[in-house]
């Protein structure tokens, strides 16, 4: 197998509040490789944000990584210094955040602002050389009158245009990891398309690995490779796009799936009940059990592991217990069980 | 928009709180699932005035350490006849300008009266000057900025209005109506009101304009309910909390003003006494018996001080992004 | 934005007209006959007749009213009764000290405000941020002249305590007018600071690989600065429009010393002519601050959309 380029071990990520120690992230395991675009799903404040954080270093007080390594082509994050860090951040690793309204400086022209973190990583380039830089960027993501744009104001640009300008910056240095926070959240539909189209052309051309930060499985199936649930801190189901849409094997996923809008279905739309649980009070065993309709005994006492079902298809529930060991389970023989049970429920 | 989500959440949470002692775990679970919404956070967060005053005093102990203070100084200004046996205006050449001793605490000045005493009896002057003129402007400033804010016709008038009283030096203002009025303390009172009300109003006067825009106010505006009722039971209780913080804050800056009328000989009049006024009665004195000047300087510092911190404080609990 | 501009210089007229008019009623239903003030109780009738006449004091308050306001327009404010000179000639001899009380004293807090305000926010809840606000809140908690005189009482003998003869007086009374300013200063540097810290373009500067000092020197600080530049503003014009306290205690020949005299001597003109002098600096001083802001914040000077 070929080198990853990200690997998080065992991350585990602490907000130090008045209330008790809250472990944002618990435990996280990702691994991507070079050029490879994984998604990250789940609910808000399952912790995927602050996985993205923990990368980037960017985490706020009281936040602190407090336990398990970042590794960045072998290189450990988590243990450099910071003055090291910062030559990788905007550098090799670029990041797109969720607010393309609020995440520009108000009071800079986007062109100054995309053009500090060219110079900032490549203090070669004199000033003109690097405008002419910035303005090829510009025209790579679509900004239509690069050159005028350059001398705008965010407040003069519509957040479609903003959200290209914030991927501008992100790309000009061209980074081998892309980190994608809910990028297309905050824009209206037809946007979102045009924004991911963007994304994904970008990604084949530059071969640029791309974390994409979502909760939208839309986003994942149109976007991504493979696939990391997460719920609580900690992540559910893992494999690639393919296999878990096709089987489903986590509660989680599955309700998370049925809870997509379908033109064809004229079923009431499906929620998956309850909700994300306080991270101050955690339910003791498997994280998601409360809100399970498979929960049994044991359950509520122990919390489950990864467990393997297919080849690069991992699962923390119990009921793929044995399927682990190599076969006491057959899986479709629990997906008959699930099924039934969701027919009689 | 804001506000009718954190209604819905609102509402959502106190769901979640009434059923959760009554019923089972599964019933409860029901319960939630039909509350459920797309974002769930259950982080309790205090949403009464109350509960973030309360917090505020177990957070910011200086803001609480500065309200205790300043019930103790009142406590002690309201009851000075029991804490003292001097007569704060008895003069007695025999014991001018004594340095603080066991006697006098805080020594005596030129006239041998006692400091300590002047300084609570002078404190009345203070304390009054601090509350009286500030609930009346604050009460002229609240009518105004809401008429201002709600009935638009009037806003330009009221706010020319505003602009002039604000564009005088405050301390040249006062001095000029306590010059027409004649140097008495109830006309100090009317000279601090006639100047403090503009910048109250301003403030209401933004905050309504926000309010009315919001949908519970059109609400009641669709439902008929009239004008006064509206500016009163809606757009006032919502002004509430920063016109606390601006009262606390309002109160230091009218004590400071009769300090330096005082000073200027428009104040308070001698024999009674003031704590500015007693600052500058020590200006002669100053550097052989500088007691005369710290101890009332410390007073004031101490009492509005105590008044800032804890202004700030409640604007920190109450309302972080207000402007003043 | 120039109509907005020129809206608000508009809006200052009436204003300006409004503050002429409140500070002429209020100083005319004072008791006392003006003459009598200015020449004694012995003078001729025919010597009052004219002077009543020339001074329209026989017409009616809103003729005297509009009298007042032409002559004012022509920089005209009358004589002053007591030192029998034109008011608009004792302004403009007073009004050189007090600007260079103000300049000194707007400069030190400045120099002082603006950098305490900035490591307070940076260094949040350390020692030094309390050490700081503690300091700037003490400045705007105690009285000008409680400063004054203690800093009179310690530095006697050492540096000028009184009067205005060289640079060396000037050192007191700008520390005095210079903590206050200094402090608010301090204070609203530290708050809009932290404020702007928590902005998400400040996440985004950081993304980039930016270092903490930068990150607050290019990103953070232009914008905090907005507000303070306005209430700098505003604080220069309060500044100019004279230190009433400070220069009465430091025998400051200035503006804010001539409307102190001026009501003492019972001298009406003079005190017409003072405060509208001085409401007028503050009035220009804030639309000089409107329109700053105006231009500093490309929010505002650059029409946004398509």
């Amino acid at each position: 197998m070929e080198e990853k380029l990200l690997e998080i071990q065992g991350l585990r990520t602490t907000f130090f509040t008045r209330e008790g120690e809250v472990h944002a992230v618990d435990g996280v395991e990702i691994e991507i490789g070079p050029g490879e675009s994984v998604g990250i799903v789940g609910e808000s404040g399952c912790g995927k944000s602050m996985t993205a954080m923990s990368v980037m270093g960017l985490l706020k007080k009281p936040g602190k990584v407090d336990g398990g390594r970042i590794l960045f082509e072998g290189r450990c994050l988590t243990d450099m210094a910071l003055k090291e860090r910062r030559k990788i951040l905007g550098n090799e690793i670029a990041m797109i955040f969720q607010e393309p309204m609020t995440s520009l400086n108000p009071v800079t022209t986007v062109g100054k602002q995309v053009q500090e973190a060219l110079c900032l990583h490549n203090k070669e380039l004199d000033r003109r050389e690097a405008r002419e830089r910035v303005i090829q960027v510009f025209e790579m993501v679509g900004i239509p009158d690069a050159a005028k744009r350059y001398g705008e104001y965010p407040h003069q640009l519509s957040g479609g245009l903003r959200q290209r300008v914030m991927i501008a910056m992100a790309m000009v240095c061209n980074p081998k990891l892309l980190i994608a926070d809910e990028p297309t959240t905050a824009l209206d539909v037809t946007i979102e398309a045009q924004i991911l189209h963007l994304m994904k052309q970008l990604q084949e051309e530059k071969k640029t690995a791309v974390m994409m930060i979502t909760h939208n499985l839309g986003v994942v199936a149109q976007f991504c490779t493979r696939l990391y649930v997460m719920y609580a801190g900690k992540v559910m189901e893992s494999g690639t796009v393919k296999e878990i849409f096709k089987h489903v094997c986590h509660p989680y996923t599955d309700g998370l799936m049925r809870s997509v809008p379908d033109m064809e279905s004229k079923e009431r739309l499906y929620n998956i009940r309850g909700m994300v649980p306080s991270m101050l009070h955690l339910p003791k065993g498997c994280r998601f059990c409360p809100r399970c309709q498979y929960s049994g005994p044991k359950c509520f006492e122990k919390e489950p592991e990864l467990y393997q079902v297919s080849p690069g298809h991992f699962v923390r529930c119990f009921l793929f217990e044995n399927s682990a060991e190599g076969g006491g389970t057959d899986e479709a023989q629990v997906k008959e069980t699930m099924i039934q049970e969701r027919e009689d429920g | 928009m804001a506000t009718f989500e954190q209604a819905v959440s609102l509402a959502a949470r106190l769901a979640v709180d009434s059923v959760k002692d009554q019923y089972s775990p599964e019933e409860r679970l029901e319960a939630i699932g039909q509350v459920e919404e797309e974002e769930m956070e259950y982080m309790p967060r205090p949403d009464t005035l109350r509960a973030k005053l309360l917090m505020m005093c177990q957070e910011n102990k200086v803001a609480a350490a500065s309200a205790v203070v300043l019930a103790v100084m009142a406590l002690a200004i309201i009851f000075a006849d029991k804490l003292t046996s001097f007569d704060p205006n008895t003069v007695n050449l025999m014991e001018r300008l004594l340095p603080p001793s066991r006697t006098h605490w805080c020594g005596t000045d030129d006239l041998g009266r006692d400091i300590f005493t002047r300084i609570l009896y002078g404190g009345r002057v203070s304390l009054l000057v601090g509350i009286i003129p500030t609930s009346i402007s604050m009460f002229i400033g609240i009518i105004m900025g809401m008429v201002s804010g709600y009935i638009r016709h009037l806003d330009a008038v009221i706010m020319r209005l505003a602009d002039i009283v604000l564009a005088f030096p405050s301390i040249v203002l006062a001095m000029v109506v306590m010059y027409t009025l004649g140097a008495t303390t109830s006309n100090i009172f009317i000279a601090l009101s006639m100047i403090g009300w503009a910048g109250t109003a301003r403030i209401v006067r933004s905050q309504t304009l926000s309010l009315r825009e919001q949908e519970f106010v059109e609400a009641a505006r669709g439902m008929g309910v009239k004008k006064w009722t509206i500016m009163f039971r809606h757009i006032l209780p919502n002004c509430l909390p920063s016109l606390i913080v601006l009262f606390t804050l309002n109160i230091p800056d009218a004590i400071l003003s009769e300090a330096n009328l005082s000073f200027l000989g428009v104040g308070t009049q001698p024999p009674d006494s003031s704590w500015g006024l007693m600052v500058s009665q020590a200006r002669t004195y100053a550097v052989s018996s500088p007691w005369m000047l710290i101890f009332p300087s410390l007073a004031i510092l101490i009492m509005v001080l105590a008044l800032n911190f804890l202004g700030d404080g409640l604007r920190d609990a109450v309302d972080p992004h207000m402007k003043r | 934005m120039l109509k907005y501009i020129i809206k608000r210089i508009l809006i200052t007229i009436p204003v300006l007209v409004g503050v002429v008019f409140l500070i002429f009623v209020m100083l005319s239903v004072v008791p006392g006959d003006p003459l009598t003030v200015m020449m004694g109780e012995k003078v001729k009738v025919d010597v009052i007749e004219r002077l009543s006449k020339t001074m329209h004091l026989n017409d009616p308050w809103y003729v005297q009213f509009a009298w007042y306001l032409w002559n004012a327009l022509h920089g005209d404010f009358g004589t002053s009764y007591k030192l029998m000179r034109s008011v608009s000639s004792v302004i403009a001899n007073a009004f050189p000290k007090t600007l260079m009380l103000a300049v000194t004293a707007a400069a030190l807090s400045w120099v002082i405000g603006i950098p305490a305000g900035v490591i307070s926010a940076v260094k949040k809840n350390s020692i030094i941020d309390h050490l700081f606000m503690g300091f700037a809140l003490c400045g705007v908690s105690l009285p000008a002249f409680s400063v004054g005189m203690f800093l009179q009482n310690i530095f006697n003998g050492i540096l000028p305590v009184s009067g205005f003869a060289s640079p060396m007086h000037l050192i007191l009374p700008a520390l005095v007018l210079g903590w206050n300013a200094a402090g608010t200063i301090a204070r609203l540097t530290r708050s809009s600071l932290l404020e702007v810290l928590e902005d998400d373009y400040i996440r985004t500067a950081r993304a980039k690989g930016l270092a903490p000092v930068p990150v607050i020197v290019k990103h953070a600080l232009k914008n905090s600065l907005l507000p303070v530049i306005t209430m700098m503003a505003i604080q220069i014009s309060s500044l100019l429009s004279g230190a009433v306290i400070t220069e009465t205690l430091f025998s400051i020949p200035g503006i804010g010393r001539l409307a102190v005299d001026a009501i003492n001597g019972r001298d009406m003109p003079l005190l017409q002519g003072t405060v509208i002098f001085t409401t007028t600096v503050i009035i220009v001083g804030n639309l000089i601050a409107d329109i700053l802001y105006c231009v500093v914040d490309p929010r505002i000077r650059v029409e946004g959309g398509k």
